[in-house]
């Protein structure tokens, strides 16, 4: 094998368990391509060398005296810096946690992804504490394009971005309150997962908005983030939203085809506000899919409804770091939260009570169908430091409007896969949301597969 | 806080009242950002409120004893 960075998680199970190459070999390849580029790219925060070359070297004894190896054996992996990692204290893009204590075990995830045997190479740049949808950090610097390093990953889980679309790992863990999964999948051309609200454990990661937070992972196909979400699925006691009801494996759905799917592209609200590029990557999923339309109702004010809920309760979490330390935030993080802390309760309670109408609204339409699309992103990526864009004739700010496509699902926490579309000749990808309804994780793969297959969507590994 | 588009003003009245109260001061330094991240959050905040809801719609967070 020449270049072990170039194979997908499930090539690399594949070899790593027959024995065609190491778990070692693997771990270190990724390690050297780390080493050479991400110095330019700014995808880690922290590289886990000595951890992962000794769970590599695990794997490769289990292969070595034929005992049973885990799904994921020898793929490597990282996680957003909001997943606990023993030993490293969780600093969530701050510069304020980085005084926390180490963590004394590792996030709910990485311990399943651990029993499953891949490999953590370490922790990945973000937004500061999940507010943004940029991947700009004031602190550790922006994680970059790894398409165009003079572009954004797009945020909060932007090292989560960079890193697969970089080919340091195949697949990373990312968060997504409002889009922080899927707007990073866009920018950098990947498939992100966001699962059904309350599907994988959150505990032991850093909290942003406990009403909206979600964990998954990000990869360059849909058979590597469903082979991954496989082996974190499963109900946790330790997170108060994870929810105990049965789980299937989604690797199974990989091959089975959209028949007897029914699809509609999300019109009105979602047909503005955006560049022809998103417009056309939509329709070019929708042609492809054979998609009606179904129009959503109340679509703004439940976008609105979620930025006033992820204001308010962020601006309560940090609310004692506002008073003692604000000086050390990220100041376009600090401006946001406190403006959060200090919005009138009457405004939360309101849009917490829209959440349920609104959720009831959606779950209707799902009678009729099985899959909504819509738009990832409005935009490709923006230029890093680039502060408003143009959508449509009006002039809106990139760090607050790059989610406006996302929200509106997370809100009510449907299960959304972000599929990537370049356009013939372009340099930058932009993602397409395959929406399903709660709990129908499944829906959303074997339509995410289906497009892979029929060559609509596709990931690359960028050229550094 | 008029119903209108919220101003300058708006914000600037929400944080001279509020910040106190909850213990949080802002300076010269963060004041223009918060004044504008609150208009932005004040003019949400009524795209919500002009969403009709009745007096049985109850709110998402269930909590279960």
């Amino acid at each position: 094998m020449d270049d072990l960075t170039q194979l997908s998680a499930t090539a690399i199970a594949a070899g790593v368990r027959s024995g065609q190459f190491s778990a070692r070999a693997v771990a270190e390849a990724h390690l050297v391509r780390i080493a050479t580029h991400d110095s330019r790219v700014g995808a880690f925060t922290a590289v886990t060398t000595e951890r992962a070359l000794a769970e590599a070297d695990a794997v490769d004894a289990k292969v070595r005296g034929g005992a049973p190896v885990g799904p994921l054996a020898g793929v490597p992996y990282a996680v957003k810096n909001l997943f606990d990692i023993a030993g490293m204290p969780t600093v969530a893009g701050s510069k304020i946690n980085r005084d926390h204590p180490p963590a004394p075990r590792d996030a709910a995830l990485i311990e399943k992804l651990a029993a499953a045997d891949a490999v953590l190479l370490g922790a990945l740049n973000m937004g500061e504490y999940a507010y943004d949808f940029t991947g700009e950090n004031a602190h550790d610097g922006p994680s970059r394009n790894p398409h165009d390093l003079t572009r954004m990953t797009g945020g909060s889980s932007g090292g989560s971005g960079a890193a697969p679309a970089a080919g340091f790992v195949p697949v990373a863990l990312g968060s997504d309150t409002n889009g922080s999964i899927r707007v990073p999948s866009s920018l950098c051309g990947l498939f992100g997962l966001k699962p059904t609200f309350g599907r994988l454990s959150r505990a032991r990661s850093f909290p942003f908005v406990t009403s909206l937070d979600h964990l998954g992972p990000l990869g360059r196909s849909t058979a590597d983030i469903a082979a991954f979400y496989d082996a974190m699925r499963g109900h946790d006691p330790d997170d108060p939203v994870s929810q105990d009801r049965p789980a299937p494996p989604l690797t199974p759905e990989i091959e089975r085809g959209i028949g007897g799917l029914r699809v509609a592209r999300a019109t009105g609200y979602f047909d503005g506000t955006q560049t022809e590029a998103a417009r056309a990557a939509t329709a070019r999923v929708a042609e492809a899919l054979g998609a009606g339309t179904v129009e959503i109702p109340n679509v703004a004010a439940a976008r609105a409804a979620a930025f006033v809920i992820t204001c308010s309760e962020g601006g309560a979490l940090h609310l004692d770091r506002l008073r003692t330390r604000a000086a050390d935030f990220d100041p376009d993080t600090r401006d946001r939260l406190i403006a959060g802390a200090l919005l009138p309760a009457v405004h939360v309670h309101r849009a917490q009570r829209l959440r349920r109408t609104y959720r009831a609204a959606v779950l209707e339409l799902f009678r009729d169908v099985d899959v909504i699309l819509a738009p990832s992103t409005p935009t490709r990526a923006p230029s890093l430091g680039q502060k408003v864009f143009d959508l449509d004739g009006k002039t809106l700010p990139v760090r607050a409007n790059l989610g406006l496509f996302t929200q509106p699902f997370s809100f009510i926490g449907l299960p959304v896969v972000s599929v990537p579309v370049w356009t013939e000749g372009e340099a930058l990808p932009i993602g397409v949301q395959v929406i399903a309804a709660p709990w129908r994780e499944d829906v959303a793969v074997r339509v995410a597969a289906h497009l892979e297959r029929e060559g609509v969507v596709a990931s690359r590994i960028a050229r550094l | 806080m008029s119903a209108a588009e919220p101003t300058p003003e708006d914000a600037e009245r929400l944080i001279d009242a509020m910040a106190p109260l909850v213990g949080l001061e802002v300076t010269e330094t963060y004041r223009p950002g918060v004044v504008l991240n609150l208009q932005i959050a004040l003019r949400l905040a009524a795209l919500v409120a002009s969403a009709e809801l009745g007096d049985h719609d109850e709110p998402a967070p269930v909590f279960e004893a």
